[in-house]
């Protein structure tokens, strides 16, 4: 049974016991009115009886009209009084005397207003005595049953007030003893299927998946068991399955972090190793172009140019990758830095260009922050390198460098008055390799942005660019305050 | 399959408890028993098939004089007057009478009681009713009102109340008892002598009123009277019964008590035993059953009641004395 239905079984029982109670109380209460009226009608007819025997005695001692006419109206009173009488109905002997008495009565009265009918005075004497008797009797059994009954009467009002009530009580307590016992085995039921509800899930919240709830019951929190054991199944395999994947994944990325690191080592290794055969040669090349230069026609000395100019390119492109190959592998020591001295640093470094172009250039106050000193400062060498090479001739070149501190983050921006890049490559720009000019027009190798990407990650930030054609650039970026090593 | 701990623990309770009240019980019904067989005592009394015995047969079916420790035998007699005869001459312990029988067994030595040399004590009466005996005329013998009786033959049983019904009767109706002829004859006899004519007036108490008057209704009437006549059916014993045996009485009475009160519970089954006890009718007994309370008194009604039997007797010449009573 559902603990909905029991509970409105209880609610129902308990309606019927008040209601059975307060009816019980009604019918009480109306019993012992009734039982008062009674007794009032039978104290009334008692004392109407009793002088009813007092006047028979006037009567028969002096035969005024007055007693008879009191008589007859205590007679009439009697009368009335005991077919009111519900009880009197009952004791033959009450509704025989009554008769008993007014015909006793009557012959006296004929006896002496018509003395002619009993001529013998001896015999009238003797009637009159025996009618007397009659009458006297008669009056002292009505006295003692309306007595025995009105006592009675007194006795049922008792019992009505106390041995009724008691009744009462032996219904009451039974009937609240019984909803206290049902709703306390409910509750108990209840209260027990709750805990082993609460029990399951804490040790299924503790990670004892295989954790089941027994809960053999026909009710909701059986069903409550039933789907919680279900819902742990299903959580279950998807766990599992979670798991599998996640071992997976754990593989995958450990392949990936030993393929990255496999080929950081060999850009690391390669750059390392081309760059001294490259030297060579540019070296080999430049002393070609110096001491053979007035016995080869221009042609010669143009392509020995070329040569020793893309020795040098590859030269600043090994050097460059060699860099790249390094942030987060060697480049990983955090520590603060202090901002203001590092782009004074990198300020110096361009300050014959910065010079030479009138760059205006402006560094809001910087704090320190925790980063990889090294690679910050590749990131700022990028970006104001970037911001001082991509200008127009004709421009005068303005470099802006700011900080805003947000909630997890530092983000610091660097914007020019530059050329700007045109909206489709503003994402492309951060690709290695990734040139929007040709080497004669802006020299460079296309791993400067690159380079700052894969820092900003190293500092678990993001970094992007707003620009307009024309209208110069913004490179923002992003460094977390929160880092370790 | 294995029952829950608990469970088991109720079950040994509850078989423990049941366990304990049978032997309570069974020890008590032994006791009981023992103490009955053993210290029953011995009653005879005498009673008669007056529907007034009904608390008698009642107290005897039941067993209610054995609760209260008495091995009564009810000894059937034709009239109270007989019963006091055996109760003076020590055959029976107490004897159920009438109350003309039992003033004439104390003021009238001619009567009942000549030889009697122990006073009568009246310990209780049994009923009360008011016209359970009538006076029934036949119709084909010229009788519809009171003083056609003037002639006819009278049934009469003597040393009964009847003999002061009829009494009052005649004098109420100023017949002198030489105007009518009467013919001494139990209330049993009267009956069948009344239905074959023998006689033309039988004055009897009930069932056997009621078996003449409806049975057949067209040959009897029953002659009125404005002197009511109560009748009471006294429990009567010797003064020295009473002094000696005062718990016999005791428990004689509350037995006829218990009796009267289940037969207010119990009509309708005290009618069936009465009728099958007496032998008459059920619907007899029945209606003559219903004109009459059970209830067991001693009251002044009853002590005037005796007073008019007694001026009676004094007015009929049948004692000389009036100190007696």
């Amino acid at each position: 049974m559902s603990i909905k239905a029991r509970l409105n079984i209880i609610v129902f029982l308990s309606v019927v016991t008040i209601a059975g109670l307060y009816l019980y109380i009604v019918k009480i209460t109306l019993d012992i009115d009734q039982e008062l009226a009674q007794v009032e009608k039978i104290e009334r007819f008692e004392k109407d009886v009793f002088q009813l025997g007092l006047v028979t005695e006037y009567y028969l001692t002096d035969q005024d009209e007055r007693y008879e006419t009191a008589w007859i109206s205590l007679m009439n009173s009697v009368e009335e009084l005991s077919g009111q009488i519900e009880v009197f109905k009952q004791h033959h002997i009450v509704a025989e005397s009554i008769p008993s008495i007014h015909e006793a009565f009557n012959l006296i009265l004929e006896i002496n207003n018509e003395p002619e009918l009993y001529p013998d005075a001896e015999l009238r004497a003797e009637l009159l005595q025996r009618a007397s008797i009659r009458i006297r009797a008669d009056v002292r059994q009505l006295i003692a049953s309306s007595g025995k009954i009105f006592d009675e009467h007194l006795e049922n009002i008792r019992i009505l007030q106390v041995d009724q009530r008691l009744d009462f009580l032996y219904v009451l307590i039974p009937a609240i003893l019984a909803l206290i016992l049902l709703a306390y085995f409910m509750q108990k039921k209840i209260i027990t299927s709750l805990y082993k509800l609460r029990e399951g899930a804490r040790l299924f919240a503790m990670g004892r998946l295989d954790q089941r709830i027994e809960l053999k019951q026909d009710d909701e929190l059986g069903e409550l068991a039933g789907q919680f054991n279900d819902m742990a199944a299903e959580l279950d395999t998807l766990i599992e399955r979670e798991k599998l994947l996640n071992q997976k994944l754990e593989k995958q990325a450990e392949e990936l972090k030993l393929s990255n690191e496999e080929l950081e080592n060999f850009a690391s290794v390669a750059s390392h190793d081309l760059k001294e055969p490259l030297r060579m040669i540019r070296n080999f090349m430049e002393l070609l172009e110096k001491k053979y230069a007035d016995q080869l026609d221009e042609t010669a000395n143009r392509y020995i140019r070329f040569a020793v100019d893309g020795s040098r390119r590859m030269t600043s492109l090994i050097n460059d990758l060699l860099e790249f190959s390094r942030i987060g592998r060697v480049y990983n020591e955090f520590e603060y830095v202090d901002l203001n001295q590092l782009l004074e640093e990198v300020i110096q470094l361009y300050e014959p260009l910065i010079e030479e172009n009138g760059t205006r250039v402006k560094v809001d106050a910087m704090p320190k922050v925790k980063a990889v000193p090294i690679s910050l400062k590749l990131v700022f060498q990028n970006l104001i390198g970037n911001a001082i090479k991509y200008q127009d001739d004709e421009s005068n070149p303005e470099i802006e460098i700011g900080l805003k501190s947000l909630d997890t983050h530092w983000q610091f921006w660097v914007k020019d008055n530059g050329i700007g890049i045109e909206e489709e490559y503003r994402d492309q720009v951060f690709q290695i390799f990734k040139r929007l000019h040709g080497p004669d027009e802006y020299p460079g190798t296309g791993m400067g942005l690159a380079t700052c990407k894969k820092i900003v990650e190293q500092h678990n930030g993001t970094i992007w660019v707003e620009s307009k054609k024309g209208e110069g650039s913004t490179f923002y970026f992003t460094i977390s305050k929160n880092l370790n090593s | 399959m294995n029952k829950p701990a608990n469970m088991n623990k109720l079950t040994a309770w509850t078989s423990s408890i049941f366990a304990f009240l049978v032997s309570i019980s069974l020890f008590l019904s032994c006791t009981a028993e023992n103490r009955n067989s053993a210290e029953l005592i011995p009653v005879t009394v005498g009673i008669t098939s007056f529907i007034g015995e009904a608390a008698s047969f009642v107290a005897e079916e039941k067993g209610f004089f054995k609760e209260n420790g008495l091995d009564v035998t009810l000894q059937i007699n034709n009239a109270g007057s007989e019963s006091v005869r055996q109760l003076i001459s020590g055959t029976i312990d107490i004897a159920h009478v009438a109350e003309t029988p039992a003033i004439f067994s104390t003021m009238d030595e001619k009567h009942i009681s000549a030889d009697r040399k122990d006073e009568l004590q009246i310990v209780a009466n049994m009923i009360l009713a008011n016209r359970i005996q009538k006076v029934i005329g036949r119709y084909d013998s010229g009788i519809e009102h009171p003083q056609d009786i003037r002639g006819k033959r009278v049934a009469l049983a003597a040393d009964t109340q009847l003999e002061y019904l009829l009494d009052s009767f005649l004098l109420e109706h100023q017949i002198g008892m030489e105007e009518i002829d009467t013919v001494h004859m139990n209330v049993h006899d009267q009956v069948a002598a009344f239905k074959n004519g023998e006689i033309d007036v039988a004055v009897v108490w009930e069932p056997h009123a009621t078996n003449l008057l409806y049975y057949p209704e067209e040959l009897a009437v029953e002659l009125p009277t404005r002197l009511t006549y109560s009748t009471m059916w006294l429990v009567v014993v010797l003064d020295r019964y009473s002094e000696e045996n005062p718990e016999v009485v005791s428990a004689y009475l509350r037995s006829l008590l218990k009796a009267q009160k289940y037969i207010r519970e119990n009509p309708q089954w005290a009618v069936q035993l009465m009728s099958e006890r007496t032998g008459v009718h059920l619907e007899v007994v029945t209606k003559a059953m219903r004109q009459l309370d059970y209830e067991l008194s001693l009251s002044e009604r009853t002590l005037s009641l005796l007073k008019e039997q007694k001026n009676w007797m004094i007015y009929n010449g049948y004692t000389a004395s009036s100190d007696n009573l």
